[in-house]
């Protein structure tokens, strides 16, 4: 892949929204490259929703550039843009058919009669509801809403496809489903995509690269394998699920791997012990740091236990995986600390 | 809303607003200054003398009185058949609740000729008894009485007074009453402690929209009661059109004015306390289950179809029954301008007047309805003042409406005194209102991201009026037109003050065929009556047809 930096299709700088006096978006610098997914992750609230309406153009008095191709985007209205936007309600036209809905950026467009019905045909293929184009929007399960709309989406070719949390209202096996299909389908239409969800196991699964968005603000913008090895800052980390954030100066056991591991380091600096590169039992080798623990619960997920385990003599507690089986409560493993599992934080 | 982005778009919202002031606050000003100004300069006296008559406190005191009785016994009446409503179940309940709602669309002067067929002079009843107790006289001397006036009144409100309560007490669970029952409360406790309690809020709000109803009763009161009972209403008609007394006139206005305005603003008050009050349980309807509760029901089903079914089933039969035998003459005779009548056309022809007026009104209604709608869901800074704003004409009794385009538009750059125009234009400032409140729920219901998606599929501002807004309000728009139509087809006291000769409406007909002496005015007015009330009735189950989902504010 091209580097995206180098290619940007789509670029904010310096972005700025302030909404009934609260700041909703603040400096925002983004690009998004020619095919490239873009996942704007974050919790509710943070402005990743506003971030979408501004590039749909649905908002317009915003602060910084909007550009397209290097072309400013603030004065072109959204019905002149040509992106494609699926609603995190879907928000399908009740009074139309599911043809009518496919058809009705076909018809904005002022494509030919047999056109559109030849291009609604291919979309009610491909999102798997050939034969429900007479069906109207009532009779829909959420599933088949869900579809519709992306179908809606999709059908005028759009040069940037936004998706505001499209599995949002599915259940969690559905989700993990049809996020690879969503992303198939993106990527075999030859689309650029900005895709907001507040899953972060969703945007790995789907995106080019992740936007972790918090308070209006872009804390990390990376490839989902950096994203999670080396999250940037505390904040990031916690989102991302990690929960093992400490200060160097916190305790013996910290002040050991500073010791060890990052000698250069300040006793303030905080630091990730990441779940990775910590074992359970007699492995682990001359690098790693060992000490005795005690598991406080083990939560069985399948593949893995979600372990929590207590370090007496250092008064903290770890979180890591165990692939052995599910280990006991109560029971005391050796817990092992590689190198690799420090992951400095700013 | 990026919608009316562009500023030329805006320009439309200039023709809701220009109506209201050129035909609404002008002639009300008009109105201010000839009652507060009569010389030209800040006079009070014609207002202040008003205030001291004994005569006018008289008038303004038995108005109050009257639209009270009007209400006390409304209620009373509302009340038990309510309770029966929400508590039972039968076949045709629904059915009979929405019928109960077309004397909401019925027009004054059918009213008045229902119950003069029924219980007047040479009504139906009179003719019964004459008959069976061979009696030379009528025994039954109710016209001209406030009897038939207060009568007629809950006549027209009974229904409305119904559907609140009915709706108030069917939210309300019957949980609060088992557990009172437990307790040891009787019936007469559970009424006293916990059902009149509980229903108090809609009692209040339905009390205070039927005394406004009532307040404002014009051709009720003026054909049934004449002018031994005058209102303010009547009185400044009377002052207007029979003693040419504009100032007195216009004093009587302001306080009716000022009266509409303070029940205005209590009856908001009541009815957003009664909606914050609405319970949270349903109360389940059951069907009756022993012989008094079978009769209960059949009582209620029997006396609502006698208080609102047999007054318009003797104007029908009067109009056009004779000797037990069907006998159109009354209606053939529309044709003809009777001599010596103080009409100088045949009545039919006010048919096609009444015809043509109420398509034009329609037509403007629903340009300056549809129009204010938008603006009131709009996000711009006029939408929280625009919404009371255009409301106003509907707390601005007709006769005042009427009063004021006469002391206001006649004179240049307004002249309009003597043009045709002036009665559709009343009638549309009495109408839009109804496509207002038709359209504006439907229009509401619309999510922001319906549009914004069509906005992002391509639509431009007007595409997104032609195939987002328009259609999905489309329910909403007929209603508003039937609306519309309808009330401007029955719209009688506005156009007994602007109508002339030359153009007057099927109801000014129909009042100045009553009060010609002879017995063939008179028929001709019941035949009359039955063709508005068909009419009318028509456009009550196109509403009701039209609103199944159950949109609409009224």
């Amino acid at each position: 892949m091209l580097d995206p930096m180098l290619d940007p299709m789509l670029q904010l700088k310096n972005l700025s929204y302030v909404y009934d006096e609260a700041v909703a978006l603040d400096n925002v610098n983004l690009t998004v490259a020619q095919d490239e997914i873009v996942c704007l992750l974050g919790a509710s609230g943070c402005g990743k929703t506003t971030l979408l309406r501004i590039v749909a153009g649905l908002i317009s008095d915003y602060a910084g550039d909007l550009l397209l191709d290097g072309r400013d985007l603030r004065r072109l209205p959204a019905h002149e843009r040509g992106f494609g936007l699926m609603f995190q309600d879907f928000a399908l036209f009740p009074h139309m058919s599911v043809s009518d809905n496919i058809a009705y950026g076909l018809r904005r467009r002022r494509m030919a009669a047999s056109d559109i019905a030849q291009r609604v045909e291919e979309m009610l293929d491909q999102v798997g509801l050939a034969g429900y184009g007479g069906r109207s929007i009532g009779t829909l399960s959420g599933g088949e809403q869900q579809r519709v709309a992306l179908a809606r989406s999709l059908a005028p070719e759009p040069r940037l496809l936004m998706l505001d949390e499209p599995l949002g209202s599915l259940d969690a096996l559905l989700r993990d489903k049809l996020a690879l299909e969503l992303r198939e389908i993106i990527h075999s239409a030859g689309l650029s995509a900005l895709y907001v969800t507040h899953d972060h196991r969703e945007a790995y699964a789907i995106a080019d690269r992740i936007a972790l968005m918090d308070k209006g603000r872009i804390r990390q913008f990376a490839r989902p394998f950096d994203l999670y090895h080396h999250p940037q800052d505390k904040h990031v980390a916690r989102f991302l699920g990690f929960s093992n954030i400490f200060r160097f100066g916190d305790n013996r056991f910290t002040r050991a791997l500073r010791h060890k591991f990052a000698p250069d380091a300040a006793e303030s600096d905080a630091f990730l012990i990441h779940p990775d590169g910590i074992e359970l039992g007699d492995g682990g080798g001359s690098t790693a740091i060992a000490r005795r623990g005690q598991i406080e619960s083990a939560v069985f997920r399948g593949e893995y236990s979600e372990v929590r385990i207590r370090l007496p003599q250092d008064g903290l507690t770890l979180s890591c995986k165990s692939r052995d089986g599910n280990p006991a409560v109560g029971s005391k493993p050796t817990v092992h600390v590689k190198r690799e599992a420090i992951r400095r934080l700013n | 809303m990026t919608r009316l982005r562009r500023p030329y778009w805006r320009l439309v919202y200039l023709v809701p607003l220009t109506f209201l002031a050129l035909f609404y606050f002008y002639p009300l000003l008009a109105i201010l200054d000839i009652g507060l100004r009569p010389e030209g300069w800040l006079d009070l006296s014609a207002f202040l003398r008003l205030l001291s008559s004994d005569y006018y406190v008289g008038v303004f005191l038995f108005t109050v009185y009257q639209a009270a009785l009007s209400t006390v016994l409304t209620l009373l009446l509302a009340l038990p058949c309510a309770f029966v409503f929400s508590r039972y179940r039968f076949a045709g309940k629904s059915l009979l609740l929405a019928l109960a709602t077309l004397p909401f669309v019925l027009p004054t002067v059918v009213v008045a000729m229902a119950f003069m067929s029924l219980i007047g002079r040479r009504g139906l009843l009179n003719d019964l008894l004459m008959t069976l107790f061979s009696l030379d006289y009528s025994p039954i001397q109710l016209e001209r009485t406030l009897a038939i006036v207060i009568i007629a009144h809950v006549f027209y409100n009974f229904a409305i007074a119904l559907r609140i309560m009915t709706s108030y007490w069917s939210t309300q669970g019957i949980a609060a009453e088992e557990a009172a029952r437990v307790l040891g409360a009787d019936e007469w406790a559970l009424w006293r402690d916990i059902r009149l309690p509980l229903i108090q809020p809609a009692l209040l709000s339905a009390g205070a929209l039927v005394f406004m109803f009532a307040f404002t009763s014009f051709g009720v009161v003026l054909i049934l009661g004449g002018i031994r009972f005058a209102t303010l209403e009547v009185q400044i008609y009377y002052q207007t059109i029979n003693l040419f007394n504009l100032p007195l006139a216009a004093a009587l206005s302001l306080l009716q004015i000022g009266a509409m305005f303070a029940l205005m603003i209590l009856y908001t008050h009541l009815q957003r306390s009664a909606q914050f009050a609405i319970g949270s349980g349903k109360a389940a309807a059951k069907p009756a289950k022993n012989a008094r509760e079978r009769a209960l029901v059949w009582g209620v089903v029997i006396f609502i179809f006698a208080l609102l079914f047999t007054p318009l089933l003797a104007l029908v039969a009067r109009s056009a029954l004779k000797d037990g035998a069907l006998d159109l003459s009354n209606y053939l005779a529309l044709a003809e301008s009777s001599r010596g009548s103080l009409l100088f056309i045949a009545p039919i022809a006010s048919v096609a007047n009444s015809l043509r007026f109420a398509l034009m009104s329609t037509c403007m209604a629903l340009v300056i309805g549809l129009i204010a709608s938008f603006m009131i869901v709009g996000r711009g800074p006029l939408a929280r003042f625009v919404d009371p704003l255009l409301m106003l004409p509907l707390a601005t009794s007709a006769v005042t409406l009427g009063f004021g385009f006469i002391v206001a538009l006649d004179e240049p750059p307004l002249n309009l005194r003597s043009s045709w125009l002036i009665i559709p234009i009343s009638h549309t400032l009495v109408a839009f209102p109804f496509v207002v409140r038709s359209v504006l729920p439907s229009l509401r219901a619309i999510p922001p991201s319906t549009r914004e998606a069509a906005q992002v599929l391509g639509a431009g501002p007007y595409d997104l009026l032609r195939t987002i807004d328009l259609p999905l309000v489309s329910r909403g728009i007929a209603v508003g037109a039937t609306f519309a139509f309808t009330v401007s087809m029955g719209e009688f006291g506005a156009s007994l003050f602007v109508a002339q000769r030359e153009s007057v409406t099927i109801p000014v007909v129909i009042y100045r065929l009553i009060g010609d002496p002879g017995l063939a005015s008179y028929r001709q007015a019941l035949a009359m009556s039955v063709i508005l009330l068909l009419v009318c009735a028509l456009g009550f189950v196109m509403i009701e047809r039209l609103r199944v989902a159950g949109v609409g504010e009224f």
